[in-house]
């Protein structure tokens, strides 16, 4: 009985390995097995206090419904902060230390783009930095730790991004491009073609014009640059730049890491109604981004989002129709994230307490990088083991 | 064409057979130098300002490189803004005031100022721009100091004629001794045959006639009777100029009347000499010019200087931030010119400059800009281990250096090592020849810097006119300040300022490599109105029209196939001139020189 038992498996194990079953099937392909880690995230704080119950409502914000519903929903993340720059270095830098000095200082430990563009060595495109605003709230992209520091500082971008910004006082001057139609891009690919073929002789391997991957970036450049750009109208015009900005990055560079960090939620302390609309807009920006990755053929299924708020807010809005951050209910200190993407275990293991320093360790988890000065510890009841 | 007198011809190219050498610099030693930063001035009448605007992030531990001493509770005001005082004079620039860091880092970019993560807080017209200005300028609670004005810092004039450099818009800043104001002239770069001196140069106005072809250089001073200014300098360019026509947007510029053959090696000249294509003038002007005395006019050409340091600026990051702040650097690329300087020479002044450093600061970044930047090579891990070290204050030996006490002394005696001296030569080579002439010539060229300035001249020359580099089919990728300086003459007829060029860089390199990004500039320039662009109706011979396009941007007549596709475009209505501009201006072979 034992002998035959062997037998039949040895037969199916072959008939497996040379694909008989595909062929029994009628030919169809086998589905490529997910990869077990990612080897991009794109990690989006929602900055200015969102309540965890808000997080992924199906109503408010469907596309993170949907995201949690094919990843995972993680809750009772501990925050405890009362401010969001605060908060969002802890998330950067993985460490509860308070950042020194004023307010606004760069942290004294290294952020999780360092960590990234240290341990694999990347150039500053590959890991990227998207901010709401700028100015000081561009201190977080790295610290004035000495082992890291500016030296790893990743690529930055905030307002009109990253290239418009620096051109900003050249776009003053000359003003901005006109939108151009499909129709003149494909008259403009025609004429790039023959006199690239009039040449090809003689023409440089390193020079890409009129190459597909070069049109690709500069569509998106010009996307970025056109007078379309400057009609920004929505309830969250910054959180709308950093989408477009991170966009941008996301389409031209493929980053390893990029970071987009909101702060518009912060009109609940205005209005809830607002808080509420900032919210809804904000989740159709993360299924742009979503749908940018799923678009690129190099990023998409290799791609892992972490979603996750600064602070909570509190649990009831006020009797002016405002929604503080300063009563003591769970809502308050606790944040919830959403995670989707390669890297997730199927079974989870025993809960742990969580907290918002856990994020740059799980990141770091994701892209199997160490990271050494963060109090954090990484998911691994959620994460695949390395 | 209009063509030169005998004459001058004679004078000129007499002139330009004659190698220029070093114009011993007339530094005067009785003039004291520029006013330094005044401590009283900034205690009473700057420290309000940093304190409402600078210190919330850079006081201790805060933002980039500016950074104030922590709060010390036991001082008082007074001494808490001394302390502030001696960090603070570290970003102010006496030689060049109006471009010292302290300030440009608070004005606004569309006025000049460099990129700010904390913003804007100055307008030039605000009384606090003027009391900053008033500061970085050597200001004290008695006196403000002058100012040098020119109305142009460039002039153009012939041999023999007289040049006149009107220093009377000068001012003092106290404007109320404006008529005491004294003045100094000094010669500070001439051709090298040139005899000409200042005659007088306590004079208001400096009159001069340039006895030689080539590139003058004077410096005024002025003073109120207590300090004396920092100095301000005119160019003075002497050539028998081009003169420039400008055709109607529509019209043909005349360039068919040249051999393409001529064109082609004009374009070449221009391209990678002065790092620009020729305007169509230019090119109807010298393109039936012996390439021998185009060579020599062109090498002569304060251009070529400032094209070359400024594109060894960039490559070296030395822009915004971190601008060249020292006499020798700042005065590079007048110098350039008419004193011949070989690569390395030129390479090691800009490398010398203390923003080097700071862009490129002790540990491994300072090991990966000395491999990669000067030595043209990558960095190995026992350097990089090295500098490490080196930067954390231990004195070691350098692999391949020997023994160094600092990161500065490494850096120091790398400039002034073999290695360095050949891969500056290589790249200045490189910018001509292809690797395989690179190899040939290196050595020769080596040998020529060593016989002196005037004999490394003669052999750029030499290259400059060889066949074999004039004829080479093979075309190479524009390098980004070539393809923007072509940008801006083809499309604005105009080169692109420092602070466009800048900001340019900054995007581009925000972008990092591709073409993509220099197709956006194209776009936004074609978009801007500041092009002239014909409409359709005001092109009367369409084929023509396109050929000279075609000629103008790219130095070739268009194939049949192309004229075809081309003309389609131009007449279809989702095409017109702009996109046909547009296409050649965004083609793979605009993208090479």
């Amino acid at each position: 009985m034992s002998c035959c038992r062997a037998l039949v498996l040895c037969l199916l194990s072959a008939v497996v390995g040379s694909g008989g079953f595909a062929h029994a099937r009628g030919g169809a392909k086998a589905k490529a097995k997910p990869p077990a880690f990612p080897s991009h995230v794109v990690l989006v704080i929602l900055g200015g206090g969102v309540r965890a119950s808000d997080m992924a409502d199906v109503e408010l914000m469907p596309t993170l419904a949907a995201m949690a519903d094919s990843g995972r929903r993680v809750d009772k993340i501990a925050s405890g902060a009362t401010e969001s720059y605060g908060a969002a270095a802890r998330i950067l830098t993985g460490n509860a230390a308070v950042v020194a000095g004023s307010t606004t200082a760069r942290p004294a430990h290294p952020t999780v783009c360092e960590y990234v563009r240290e341990a694999q060595d990347l150039p500053q495109e590959q890991v990227w930095y998207v901010s709401y605003e700028g100015e000081d709230q561009l201190h977080l992209a790295h610290s004035t730790h000495a082992q890291y520091g500016a030296a790893y500082r990743p690529g930055e971008a905030f307002g009109m991004g990253p290239f418009a910004q620096p051109l900003e006082s050249f776009l003053e001057v000359l003003g901005r491009p006109v939108p151009m139609e499909p129709e003149t891009w494909e008259q403009l690919r025609h004429l790039r073609k023959l006199s690239r073929h009039a040449m090809s002789v003689w023409l440089p391997k390193t020079v890409d014009a009129g190459s597909p991957k070069a049109e690709r970036t500069e569509r998106a450049l010009l996307r970025e640059l056109d007078r379309k750009a400057l009609l920004n109208r929505g309830p969250n015009p910054r959180d709308e730049l950093a989408f477009r900005a991170a966009l941008t990055v996301l389409e031209i560079h493929r980053p390893v890491l990029t970071v987009v960090r909101l702060g518009e939620a912060e009109q609940a302390q205005g209005s809830y109604d607002i808080y509420r609309t900032v919210l809804a807009a904000n989740d159709r920006g993360i299924a742009r981004l979503r749908k940018a990755v799923a678009a690129d053929a190099k990023m998409a299924g290799r791609t892992t989002f972490v979603v996750v708020a600064d602070r909570g807010r509190d649990e009831k809005p006020g009797p002016k129709g405002r929604l503080g951050a300063a009563d003591a209910s769970k809502q308050r200190g606790m944040v919830a994230a959403i995670i989707e993407g390669p890297g997730l275990r199927r079974r989870r293991g025993k809960t742990p307490a969580r907290s918002i320093d856990d994020i740059t360790p799980s990141v770091g988890h994701l892209l199997g990088i160490k990271t050494e000065h963060a109090t954090g510890r990484p998911w691994l009841d959620l994460l695949n083991e390395r | 064409m209009r063509r030169p007198s005998p004459l001058l011809l004679i004078v000129t190219g007499a002139a330009l057979l004659l190698a220029p050498a070093v114009l011993a610099k007339p530094r005067d030693k009785f003039l004291p130098p520029p006013p330094a930063p005044d401590r009283d001035f900034y205690v009473k009448k700057v420290a309000p300002f940093i304190e409402a605007h600078c210190i919330e992030c850079h006081r201790g531990e805060g933002a980039g490189a500016f950074r104030l001493p922590d709060d010390d509770p036991g001082l008082s005001l007074e001494r808490s803004r001394r302390a502030d005082f001696e960090r603070v004079r570290a970003f102010i620039n006496r030689n060049v005031p109006w471009e010292s860091r302290l300030l440009l880092k608070v004005m606004e970019p569309g006025e000049g100022g460099d990129p700010h993560v904390g913003g804007a807080f100055v307008k030039v017209e605000t009384d606090e721009h003027d009391l900053l200005l008033d500061f970085v300028s050597g200001a004290t609670l008695t006196n403000l100091p002058p100012e040098v004005w020119f109305e142009k810092s460039e002039v153009r004039a012939k041999p023999k004629q007289e040049v006149i450099i009107d220093g009377r818009g000068s001012f003092d800043r106290d404007r109320d001794d404006m008529e005491n104001l004294a003045y100094w002239w000094e010669l500070y770069s001439r051709p090298a045959e040139s005899r000409v001196s200042v005659q007088d140069r306590r004079a208001s106005r400096l009159t001069f006639s340039p006895d030689t072809g080539g590139s003058y250089v004077f410096r005024l001073r002025v003073s109120d009777g207590k300090v004396w200014s920092a100095p301000r300098a005119v160019t003075v360019e002497v050539f028998d100029r081009v003169r420039v026509v400008r055709t109607k947007p529509g019209g043909i510029s005349g360039l068919d009347k040249l051999e393409e053959d001529q064109l082609r090696r004009l374009r070449r000249v221009y391209l990678d000499v002065l790092g620009r294509s020729p305007t169509p003038s230019e090119a109807l002007a010298e393109g039936r010019r012996s390439i021998k005395s185009l060579v020599k006019n062109i090498l002569l050409r304060a251009e070529m200087g400032r094209a070359w340091v400024e594109e060894i600026g960039i490559r070296f990051g030395l822009y915004d931030d971190f601008r060249v702040s020292s006499e020798e650097a700042i005065d590079l690329a007048l110098r350039v010119p008419a004193e011949n300087l070989a690569p390395h020479v030129v390479e090691a002044t800009l490398a010398r400059d203390p923003s080097f450093l700071r862009r490129h600061p002790p540990g491994r970044p300072l090991a990966r800009a000395i491999a990669g930047l000067l030595l043209g090579r990558e960095p190995t891990t026992a350097e990089e281990l090295a500098a490490i070290a080196l930067a954390a204050g231990q004195a070691l030996d350098m692999p391949g250096v020997g023994p160094v006490l600092d990161s500065r002394d490494w850096l120091a005696k790398v400039l002034a090592g073999k290695a360095f001296r050949r891969a500056a030569m290589k790249r200045r080579l490189g910018r001509f020849l292809d690797s395989g002439g690179v190899g040939k010539h290196i050595g020769h060229a080596l040998r020529a810097v060593e016989d002196g300035n005037k004999a490394w001249r003669e052999y750029l020359e030499g290259v400059l006119i060889d066949q074999r580099y004039l004829e080479r089919k093979q075309l190479r990728a524009k390098e980004t300040v070539t393809f923007l300086r072509c940008l801006f003459i083809d499309l604005l007829e105009r080169k692109p300022t420092d602070r466009e060029m800048a900001a340019l860089v900054r995007a581009v390199e925000a972008m990092q490599g591709g073409s993509a990004a220099f197709a956006a500039v194209v776009r936004i320039m074609i978009d801007s109105g500041d092009a002239p662009l014909p409409l359709l109706v005001d092109i009367y011979d369409a084929p023509r029209w396109l050929t000279d396009r075609f000629l103008r941007y790219l130095g070739r007549r268009p194939k049949s196939a192309e004229l075809k596709a081309y003309g389609q475009v131009l007449l279809h209505p989702q095409g017109g001139p702009e996109l046909v501009i547009q296409a050649l201006l965004t083609g793979s072979e605009y993208a090479c020189r």
